[in-house]
């Protein structure tokens, strides 16, 4: 059953274009000029219900700007989308009782009020009834482990504790979706555990359809099984995590620490990674035999150490990026 | 909704009293603050003997009940207003848009103050002591009709100060038309019939603030207005009052679904 | 000196970004007067025969807001904010006193208040209004020596109130006590000759009216020469009070400031 639907979904902005001098100052006043800028362009792609999915691309691709679309802060300028059947911008308060939202550090907890009040707020806003309330309280203090905090209010908690007091807001009324943009931004190595954990665990037991946007490719390893990549506002990617790495990732790697000299312009390779006396040289489709290219390599310089890297989604992100 | 606007007030209210003796010295201390101005000028009204058609305890009453009204809508309205210039900048104005409520509502529930009870008890205090020196019944009639005021006063300044406060969301660097607002407040405490015509336009039609104290208690104290209408016209306030908020909510309308659609 | 020049050339800099600012700021001034006068021109319309004539009372109203509520220095409020935030650690590092860092401070943005808000206002009311020149020469002298030791007064006065940040922290309320005090017994809002008799003692045993009132009560000649050499030496022995208070707060508050930062 298709939970989320986007049909060829188009959002542009107009940005007013900046005058210098004060002569081009006045006449912007009047007549301003914009540029458009497509922050998604034309992106399709549907979510079946209890889906993990992983939106990733780099910074400016448009994913904040989708998220925003389907939780219907933004409309968009052409296309639709659906979550349950609904376009969020059009019905946002029959969407937004069935939805939760968490923007990485941005917080819903209200500054000096501890995050039990800030919870139980949320039961009369999103109209909870008691026992689901209280049922779904304690399964959340148990596993985002907030015992501990759940009387302070938010200016004096950590990062971490912040982000889960956030996520527990969020799935207190039992969303049916959820949408996370950048949750694990700055948390540190066993936050970011207790949060993946979590997800998961919710996952599986609410069957919450999760799609969140991130960086983080631990996060994509852990949690996703689908991908879908976003550059430029437009969709390039959309399948499943292995067949992400099977498309991007053909060829292979070679990572070369160097004596002395350096060499990087070696033919019908690239160079996807330098750092002091070591280059990782990418070779694409096997063109060349990695026994080839070693003994080119050898040949022209001394060298120190050598390993095949095995293609990680990070590795194959960066090319991707830099292209 | 009574219900999440009570539990914003429990913990406005519990977290001011966690320090209640800075809570306590805060009211008194506006108390006297507002309470010698007025004494200042209690002086001087006291030693000429008109102002306009006004006796000095009349223009006590209506000093007071403006008071009050303020206190009433600044409760509301005042947190929200602050929080306007940066709420796109802060991204508060996303969150407010996913809420299962209307936003604008949500924000101002949100913001409730409840600091405003010193200016409110001590408008209470001139208003019950103004009756008195006048001899106003303090009948049923007479107390419904004096929250009735207090209620759409309170609702017509809640409404200006955030009318006032909406432009900032769009504008760059910190230009601040509340200003206009606060300065609108000032006039109001005074007689409108001391002022020039052309403001009393202003403030009868324009920017109905004369609703808010002059007209109810020009009523109340059946002072005759010698200007261009009658005691009766007190008893538009609640429509004036009702007409800013749905104008306030209208204009807070637009001004998300142009953030909707700009995404700035 | 040069430090504290600077501060003041900074401060003042920083002020102008926002220039629609200053027009609000003007308006706003000139709205509040019209209320003032609006309420004396129909106070006197009743009761044409008082003491002081209207035109006294209007010249009161302009100069006392437009110019002494612009030169209202509030180093000591500074100074509570930056216990208050914890920045006074970064303060006292400055090789500048504190309180001069904080008046350069205040000076520099007031006199940018000065500049932009209390002149334009000035000369807009005198075209509005009737205000009334000086007296004589030697009145507007007096007049500008008394302002400039009723500033100082007030500053010294706002000071040593201020200071009780270092034993409250969270002093905001004072301020609110202080200012109804000195607009009640120091004629900020109501010159203080339509006082009934029996406060005019209380009122002259006060430091409060000499922080401005007096200042402009000798510019509209209601003071003769004794009276003048009166204000001066009572301005000077509440200024010598009050910087013994001051620095003997000020070295009882260095042994107990606690910074109150995260």
């Amino acid at each position: 059953m298709e939970h989320i639907r986007v049909d060829s979904i188009t959002k542009t902005y107009l940005v007013k274009q900046r005058a210098s001098g004060v002569l081009q100052g006045v006449k912007s006043f009047f007549h301003p000029t914009y540029n458009t800028i497509d922050a998604v362009k034309n992106v399709s792609f549907s979510v079946k219900r209890g889906e993990i999915v992983g939106y990733i691309g780099p910074n400016g691709a448009g994913k904040s700007t989708t998220l925003k679309l389907l939780s219907g802060i933004l409309v968009p300028s052409d296309g639709k989308c659906f979550v349950n059947g609904l376009e969020p911008y059009v019905h946002r308060k029959a969407c937004a009782l069935k939805m939760g939202v968490v923007f990485g550090q941005r917080t819903q907890l209200l500054w000096d009020l501890p995050v039990l009040d800030a919870l139980d707020l949320q039961r009369h806003l999103y109209r909870v009834s008691k026992p689901a309330y209280h049922r779904n309280l304690d399964l959340l203090i148990e596993l985002l482990d907030m015992s501990s905090f759940m009387n302070q209010p938010a200016r004096q908690l950590s990062l971490g504790q912040k982000m889960r007091a956030n996520l527990a807001m969020a799935l207190i009324y039992e969303p049916e979706v959820l949408f996370l943009d950048e949750p694990t931004i700055g948390l540190d190595i066993l936050a970011k555990d207790t949060i993946r954990r979590f997800l998961k665990t919710i996952n599986k037991e609410l069957a919450t359809t999760i799609m969140l946007t991130t960086h983080d490719m631990g996060d994509v390893e852990a949690l996703c099984s689908r991908l879908i990549f976003i550059d430029h506002g437009s969709l390039l990617y959309d399948g499943s995590l292995e067949s992400f790495v099977h498309t991007y990732s053909s060829g292979y790697t070679l990572r070369v620490e160097f004596a002395d000299t350096v060499i990087t312009k070696v033919p019908d390779t690239e160079v996807v990674a330098q750092s002091g006396n070591r280059v990782d040289f990418h070779v694409k489709d096997h063109s060349i035999r990695p026994g080839s290219l070693l003994r080119y390599l050898t040949n022209s310089a001394d060298i120190v150490d050598v390993a095949v890297v095995n293609n990680s989604i990070e590795d194959i992100l960066r090319r991707l990026y830099r292209k | 909704m009574l219900t999440l606007l009570s539990k914003f007030v429990v913990v406005r209210w519990k977290s001011r009293t966690r320090y209640p003796v800075s809570f306590i010295l805060g009211i008194v201390g506006q108390w006297v603050s507002y309470g010698l101005e007025f004494a200042s000028m209690w002086i001087v009204l006291s030693s000429f003997e008109l102002l306009g058609e006004w006796l000095p305890h009349q223009v006590m009453a209506l000093y007071s009940l403006n008071l009050c009204c303020y206190a009433g809508g600044a409760s509301i309205a005042y947190g929200a207003s602050r929080s306007l210039p940066i709420m796109v900048k802060d991204g508060i104005i996303d969150e407010l848009i996913i809420k299962p409520l209307n936003s604008l509502i949500y924000l101002m529930l949100s913001n409730i103050s409840i600091s405003y009870i010193s200016h409110f008890t001590l408008g209470v205090f001139g208003v019950v002591l103004s009756w008195i020196i006048q001899g106003i019944h303090f009948s049923i009639s007479n107390l419904l009709l004096l929250i009735l005021f207090i209620l759409s006063g309170s609702v017509i300044h809640a409404s200006l100060m955030i009318l006032s406060a909406i432009p900032s969301i769009k504008m760059v660097g910190n230009i601040s038309l509340t200003a206009f607002y606060t300065q609108v407040r000032e006039f109001m405490y005074y007689p409108l019939s001391i002022f020039s015509k052309p403001l009393q336009f202003l403030f009868t039609f324009i920017i109905p603030c004369a609703f808010i104290s002059f007209y109810p208690t020009s009523l109340m104290f059946e002072i005759s207005a010698d200007n261009f209408t009658g005691g009766w016209i007190a008893f538009f306030s609640p429509v004036v009052a009702t007409l800013l908020a749905v104008i306030t909510l209208s204009v807070w309308k637009i001004t998300i679904a142009a953030y909707q659609s700009s995404g700035n | 000196m040069i430090r504290c020049l600077s501060i003041v050339k900074h401060a003042y800099r920083s002020n102008s970004a926002y220039r629609v600012n200053i027009v609000i700021n003007i308006v706003s001034a000139l709205s509040s007067l019209y209320i003032m006068i609006a309420i004396w021109n129909a106070l006197y319309s009743k009761d044409i025969s008082h003491t002081h004539p209207l035109e006294q009372t209007v010249t009161y109203t302009i100069l006392q807001s437009a110019i002494f509520s612009a030169f209202h220095l509030y180093p000591g409020r500074r100074i509570a904010q930056s216990v208050y935030n914890g920045n006074i650690a970064i303060d006292l590092l400055r090789p500048v006193p504190l309180l001069g860092l904080h008046y350069a401070h205040e000076l520099g943005n007031r006199l940018f208040r000065w500049v932009t808000l209390s002149i334009p206002t000035v000369i807009v009311a005198s075209i509005s209004y009737s205000i009334l020149p000086p007296y004589s020469a030697a009145c507007l002298l007096a007049f500008l020596v008394t302002s400039i030791l009723g500033i100082a007064l007030f500053s010294l006065f706002d000071c040593i109130v201020s200071y009780t940040a270092f034993w409250i922290v969270d002093n905001w309320y004072v301020n609110w006590f202080e200012g109804g005090i000195i607009a009640f017994f120091g004629g900020t809002t109501v010159p203080l000759w339509f006082y009934p008799k029996r406060l005019q003692g209380l009122l002259d045993a006060l430091p409060f009216k000499y922080m401005s009132y007096s200042s402009i009560d000798i510019y509209l000649g209601n003071v003769d020469a004794s009276g003048i050499f009166r204000v001066l030496y009572t301005q000077s022995f509440w200024i010598l009070l009050f910087i013994c208070i001051e620095r003997i707060i000020w070295l009882q508050a260095k042994k107990k400031l606690v910074v109150n930062g995260g």
